[in-house]
């Protein structure tokens, strides 16, 4: 083990600094919010190029930033297949997804899809995926906090991880409980900017040392990692075996298609006034994780170069600490007390924006549509929202004090997988297939996610393999790790026949309603 | 549930409408407005261009992943200094990302959002005229209802 760099304190001062600033900002922005529409979506009132640079927040999780960092400084090539993977899905929502969800719902995903079916057991379909979605997501980025504390806070037993763990996570439930909705959007806003400023930064500056030569920076990267100058061609992560090599193309296709079925993307098209503001969020969102997710490329080989892949796998943290470690080694105690506070931060940003989607769509879709069947009491609604966050913000910091210490990256692809099986079928269906109907959107969801938990729980994820969750047991037989390549065809195919095989024609006159409203935005007055 | 496409005309409000016609009957008539010309233009417009360029960016992208995944000596192949096929080809895959969301951005000001304030103000129109055709009957004052859509913005 490596000697620990940096200042732990410094560190924790500067995180605490943007822990002070960002819940002054959520205390002080948040002074109206008893209505539902205020709570769930800040009164839909952000223009686009603040909620576009929301969107990036929500998305660009610890995942993104130390997870790939660390990959390509490791493995090279093919963990810049994820940066294009995150990046290349963001289209899928601009061309396909945002202005027609925008148009169409109010609060959650269950809006959208339960539009023109019958309402009650869509709206459980779509809160049981989004939970479960949510929970996989949360889980992967709480388990990255542990390795994150070890790693910036000198903290290395598991009680004392566990305490932070806890910590950061009752911070988070004061953003969701405090700033609802607008406070956890000026959360992502002001962590979104801070993150891509520090990398944009690292990036020029790295440039600049290798006279701005992407060459020699390739050069010297491949020098100094043990797996020389394989690491400038595919194959480092994934090229091993035929069965590897598919699990490298399902990873890449959860990837793709997984953005637009995220549940706390989704939500965040609500917090605009129209569509076309909708658009531009997506747009400046593409902006800036284009900068971001090219920035990782050059932070993830310049981290081999000047740390080397040796240094980086000998300290706490592993892979995940290269980008900090990179820090330390341009900028000193100062860069690095910066990009753990960013770290730390994103990780807390997002698990508020994935609580509080969660807790809307438990609120919305269950309590709200499905208990009182759209007659609950102004307030009420909100009531509930707060308790299920607190509920959910509970099991984020079990969950992520049982999970400390499982792969990142790995956890999120799964949440991708799963998002891009239950839900992106579902919702292309219902946005552009006049035919599809509630046995074939019932089918549809509860296929994907049924076909997708199925699959993780025989692959190697579970059992079988020395990296498994259970490592002495052997009941896997699905050779892959991501499911994506199976489940997301299956879910498409169930949506298909679950429609076609019901005689359930649909509601020709709410088919129209909902296909004029995605397209034109004209609502019916009554709502 | 057609009899509800054809009734554009002040004459079919003399029909006595059940309750949940009488809430619809507010707003827009929606398939009224599904089947216009104006509306089917827009829908074909639209999906004309998202379609095919989703199958293009998804496609340029698998095909990506595959040359990396099983034709990594092609990818390897170095191009200048250091700079491999597949770095270049990864680059271009931002770029193309970049471009497309450009070009979808100056397609749907041009193309979409024009037809779609139109569509919003001939119903607008629509529901104003209707009300008041209904109101002037029951002697109300129609300027109730002709802030309809205000909540619809540009």
């Amino acid at each position: 083990m490596s000697p620990d760099v940096g200042s732990p304190v410094l560190n924790v001062a500067v995180f605490a600094l943007f822990v002070l600033v960002t819940l002054v900002i959520v205390a002080n922005v948040n002074r109206r919010q008893a209505t539902a529409n205020d709570y769930f979506t800040a009164g839909g009132a952000f223009g686009g190029g603040k909620n576009g640079l929301a969107l990036s927040g929500d998305f660009l999780s610890a995942a993104s930033f130390l997870g790939i960092a660390g990959a390509i400084a490791i493995h090279g090539y093919d963990g810049f297949v994820y940066s294009i993977g995150f990046l290349v899905a963001w289209l899928v929502n601009l061309l396909l997804i945002a202005e027609l969800v925008r148009n169409t719902g109010r609060f959650t995903m269950g809006d959208v899809l339960s539009y023109r079916m019958r309402a009650r057991p869509v709206r459980a379909a779509a809160a049981t995926s989004t939970l479960v979605i949510s929970f996989f997501y949360m889980l992967a980025q709480m388990a990255g906090a542990g390795g994150v504390v070890a790693l910036l806070l000198g903290v290395h037993d598991g009680k004392g991880q566990a305490v932070v763990i806890t910590v950061v996570g009752m911070i988070m439930l004061v953003y969701v409980l405090v700033g609802g909705m607008r406070g956890t959007t000026w959360v992502q806003i002001i962590k979104a900017a801070i993150l891509v400023l520090c990398v944009a930064l690292m990036t020029v500056f790295l440039l600049g040392k290798f006279g701005f030569d992407i060459s020699e920076l390739l050069r010297q990267a491949a020098a100094n990692n043990t797996k020389g100058e394989r690491i400038l061609n595919p194959g480092g992560m994934f090229g091993e075996n035929g069965t590897s090599k598919l699990d490298f193309v399902s990873l890449a296709l959860a990837l793709v298609l997984g953005a637009a079925g995220l549940p706390h993307v989704l939500m965040r098209f609500y917090t605009v006034p129209n569509a076309v503001q909708a658009r531009r969020s997506v747009i400046w969102a593409v902006g800036t994780m284009t900068v971001f997710y090219l920035a990782t490329l050059i932070i993830g080989y310049g981290a081999s170069a000047l740390v080397g892949s040796q240094r980086i796998l000998a300290a706490t943290g592993g892979e995940n600490s290269a980008a900090p470690l990179l820090a330390y080694e341009i900028g000193g105690t100062l860069l690095l007390g910066i990009v753990a506070a960013v770290a730390f931060a994103t990780i807390l940003a997002v698990v508020a924006g994935l609580t509080l989607t969660a807790s809307a769509s438990f609120a919305h879709d269950v309590y709200a549509n499905i208990f009182k069947r759209g007659h609950a009491k102004p307030g009420s609604e909100v009531r509930v929202a707060r308790l299920t966050a607190v509920a959910v913000g509970a099991m984020a910091i079990v969950g992520g004090i049982l999970a400390n210490g499982q792969n990142v990256a790995f956890l999120v692809g799964l949440a991708f997988a799963f998002a891009a099986s239950a839900n992106l079928s579902t919702l292309l269906y219902s946005l552009f297939w006049r035919r599809f109907n509630t046995n074939g959107t019932l089918w549809g969801m509860y296929g994907g996610l049924v076909s997708c938990l199925a699959l993780v729980a025989v692959s190697p994820v579970v059992s079988g393999s020395p990296t498994s969750i259970f490592p002495w047991l052997d009941f896997a037989f699905f050779p892959l790790s991501n499911p994506g390549i199976v489940s997301i065809p299956v879910s498409f195919i169930l949506g298909f026949l679950g429609t076609v095989l019901s005689r359930d024609k649909g509601d020709e006159r709410k088919q129209a309603e909902m296909e004029v409203r995605s397209l034109t935005g004209i609502t019916p007055t009554s709502s | 549930m057609t009899h509800w496409s054809g009734r554009t005309t002040s004459a079919s409000f003399d029909r006595i409408h059940s309750s949940t016609e009488k809430e619809v009957q507010d707003g827009p008539d929606f398939v009224h407005i599904q089947r216009s010309p104006e509306f089917t233009e827009l829908r074909s417009g639209l999906r004309r261009f998202v379609f095919p360029v989703t199958l293009l960016f998804f496609g340029w992208y698998i095909g990506f992943v595959v040359l990396a995944a099983y034709f990594g000596e092609f990818m390897s192949h170095r191009l200048i200094g250091f700079v491999n096929v597949g770095l270049v080809l990864g680059v271009l895959q931002f770029a193309s990302t970049l471009l497309i969301t450009l070009w979808y951005r100056r397609f749907a000001k041009r193309r979409i959002d024009p037809k779609t304030a139109a569509l919003r103000a001939s119903a607008r129109q629509q529901s104003a005229l209707r009300s008041h055709a209904r109101h002037s009957s029951t002697r109300r004052s129609p300027a109730r209802h002709s802030s309809v859509l205000r909540e619809v913005d540009q």
